[in-house]
């Protein structure tokens, strides 16, 4: 039974794992670069949330809609007068320049908001859910439903419309991009937007479930984003999905199981198995069989 | 005849920087001799050689081989908890626990160089955000996770006395060995091999560039000196804990002071090294605010690598031609 409330537990998490890092896939993916920066977007966005809270008394899941256009335009920024200037430079110029952006955002905000712990509770945050013998928070649920409708919204956009179809070409070949007369200027600019929204409405769900400073829990959310893109490949955008899953499965396992310190040791761990077993992560191991 | 001042010129340049590391060496050794009690000088000193034996230990493989590493503090703070554990519970000397806490941290990086450095891409940079957050954790959990006492987790490590004047002499002979080293490395075919890979990874295996090995080694070589200094810091400071060891603000520095200094130069590290601590020594005292500081760095961050990618090194490098010479070798491209 618990293993069973564990995996139910894992899977919810994972909602908000997977936001996070399709954010993060979807950059690397089109513009082949870690956004190192994007544990600062979350922890803004979370800041952002929680001033909404506490002036408007706006709900975190309602947040999201603004705080996510909100945070396209900050991606937009960031790819516009930054990291554009880098990007025929080594890769190391711009994992350097956003780790600089990183540190900004995140000394930025302790220097003027201060490093004390906040946290956003919204009435319905002590509730929670019997389904059986099963208990489940009732803030888990909604969080992990608004990131479902996320990427199933991000995932349409991305099958079915001209730009989203062109952001995944890009991905794929940046010269066949030029010669089809994409503006690969313009859509790395809304893929790096759109990267940034997604980890401004994740950073938006995070603030329901978990209480935050302007390092925590982003700095260990950050570490769990870059083993779920290595283990769902670093290109496949649904392969995050399921390692997302993974991840947050394993972690809880460990803790119901083992001990809770370990918890963050799992993802380091995973890591360095993915990295030496299967390089590709889920995906090319899935591709390799069915090859 | 050009090839012969070519010569010429090189070999004074080489000549030139070991003199220069020397006599900087000879100045800092002989503080203690001259005036037995400046203990604030020899503290300022201490942190100024400290910061730049970490600063061109990470340029090694961050700077040389365009490897970054965001973990190594994982590296320092082995350093200091194998010397530490080794001084307390051993009584080894920490003259020669430092050593072998430089081969202990050397070997655990060539466990993490190994998988991560032969994949192209940026898994290196990934894996050690991971390193150093694990190794923190490990080295706060060991004694409850083994059931042994050892690094006393966050309580610390308290280590008996030792003499801080020979801590200084060894940590001038550390940065000597240091500075020869990535000197060593900048000029010779090994250095040119990690270059080569920085620039252009597929070329340098084309021509035969043992891509892997040579980051392997390089990495092993950085870890093996950023332990000493965590050593050095034990020896010194005789109490360790994991936060001040492990802790993330570490690597940020070990990332900030090379590229600061000046990415992949021989002397750029140290500026960064000298700007480092002297800006963390004044502007604590200066403004209450402590997040003052790496909100400064940050934004250092990004504007040197916008505008000036050999930070300070590039920007003294333009003043003169030998200025030029010394800083920027082969024309400032690295």
């Amino acid at each position: 039974m618990r293993l069973i409330e564990a995996l139910i537990s894992a899977l919810m998490v994972a909602g908000l794992y997977a936001t996070m890092s399709y954010g993060l896939a979807l950059i690397y993916g089109v513009m082949k670069i870690i956004n190192l920066a994007n544990a600062g977007s979350m922890m803004l966005a979370s800041f952002t949330t929680f001033f909404l809270w506490v002036t408007f008394g706006l709900d975190p899941l309602a947040a999201v809609v603004i705080v996510a256009p909100l945070f396209f335009v900050v991606g937009a920024l960031i790819e516009v007068f930054l990291v554009r200037r880098v990007a025929d430079e080594k890769p190391v110029t711009s994992l350097l320049l956003l780790f600089g952006v990183l540190l900004v955002m995140q000394a930025g905000a302790s220097f003027f908001l201060g490093g004390d712990v906040r946290s956003v509770r919204p009435v319905y945050i002590q509730e929670v859910i019997h389904i059986g013998d099963v208990t489940l928070a009732y803030n888990r649920i909604v969080v992990f439903v608004a990131g479902v409708l996320i990427l199933v919204a991000l995932e349409l956009f991305l099958r079915s419309t001209y730009l989203g179809r062109a952001i995944r070409a890009l991905a794929q070949d940046r010269d066949a991009c030029r010669l089809a007369g994409i503006d690969v200027r313009r859509v790395s600019m809304i893929a790096f937007g759109l990267g940034t929204a997604l980890a401004g409405a994740a950073g938006a769900l995070l603030t329901a479930v978990f209480p935050f400073d302007p390092s925590n829990p982003y700095g260990v959310l950050q570490l769990k984003s870059f083993t779920i893109i290595v283990l769902g490949g670093l290109e496949s955008i649904p392969g995050v999905a399921g390692a997302a899953f993974v991840l947050a499965a394993a972690e809880n396992l460990t803790v119901t199981l083992s001990k809770p310190q370990l918890e963050n040791l799992v993802s380091f761990v995973l890591l360095v198995v993915v990295l030496v077993a299967m390089p590709g992560g889920i995906a090319s191991l899935i591709r390799r069989r069915l090859a | 005849m050009t090839s012969v001042v070519q010569r010429f010129s090189k070999r004074t340049l080489v000549i030139g920087q070991i003199t220069l590391v020397l006599v900087v060496a000879i100045a800092i050794a002989l503080i203690p001799i001259v005036d037995e009690r400046s203990f604030n000088l020899q503290r300022i000193t201490f942190f100024l050689l400290w910061y730049a034996i970490l600063a061109s230990s990470w340029n090694m493989i961050g700077g040389y081989a365009g490897q970054i590493s965001f973990g190594h503090a994982a590296f320092l703070g082995m350093g200091a908890y194998a010397t530490g554990i080794l001084w307390s519970q051993l009584k080894w000397d920490p003259l020669v626990s430092i050593p072998v806490a430089g081969l202990v941290a050397a070997l655990y990086a060539v466990m993490v160089g190994v998988p991560t450095l032969r994949l192209r891409g940026p898994y290196f940079a990934i894996a050690t955000i991971g390193v150093g957050e694990a190794t923190r954790l490990l080295a706060v959990n060991f004694d409850d996770i083994f059931g042994v006492t050892l690094t006393h987790g966050v309580t610390g490590l308290a280590l008996p006395n030792y003499d801080p004047v020979t801590v200084h002499y060894a940590t001038v002979l550390v940065f000597v060995l240091v500075m020869l080293t990535t000197m060593w490395i900048r000029a010779g075919r090994f250095g040119l091999g990690l270059f080569a890979i920085n620039m252009d990874r597929d070329a340098a295996e084309t021509a035969g560039v043992p891509t892997a090995r040579l980051q392997v080694v390089a990495l092993a070589i950085s870890a093996f000196f950023a332990a000493s200094a965590g050593g050095l810091y034990a020896a010194r400071q005789q109490f360790l804990d994991p936060a001040s060891m492990f802790g993330f603000d570490k690597s940020i520095a070990l990332v900030l002071m090379p590229v600061v200094g000046g990415l992949g130069t021989v002397w750029g590290p140290v500026f960064g090294a000298v700007l480092y601590s002297t800006v963390q020594d004044q502007i604590s005292s200066l403004v209450r605010n402590p997040y003052l500081p790496a909100l400064i760095y940050g934004v250092l961050l990004v504007v040197i690598v916008i505008f000036e990618p050999l930070g300070i090194a590039g920007l003294l490098g333009r003043g003169t031609k030998y200025a030029r010479a010394l800083l920027m070798p082969k024309d400032g491209e690295p």
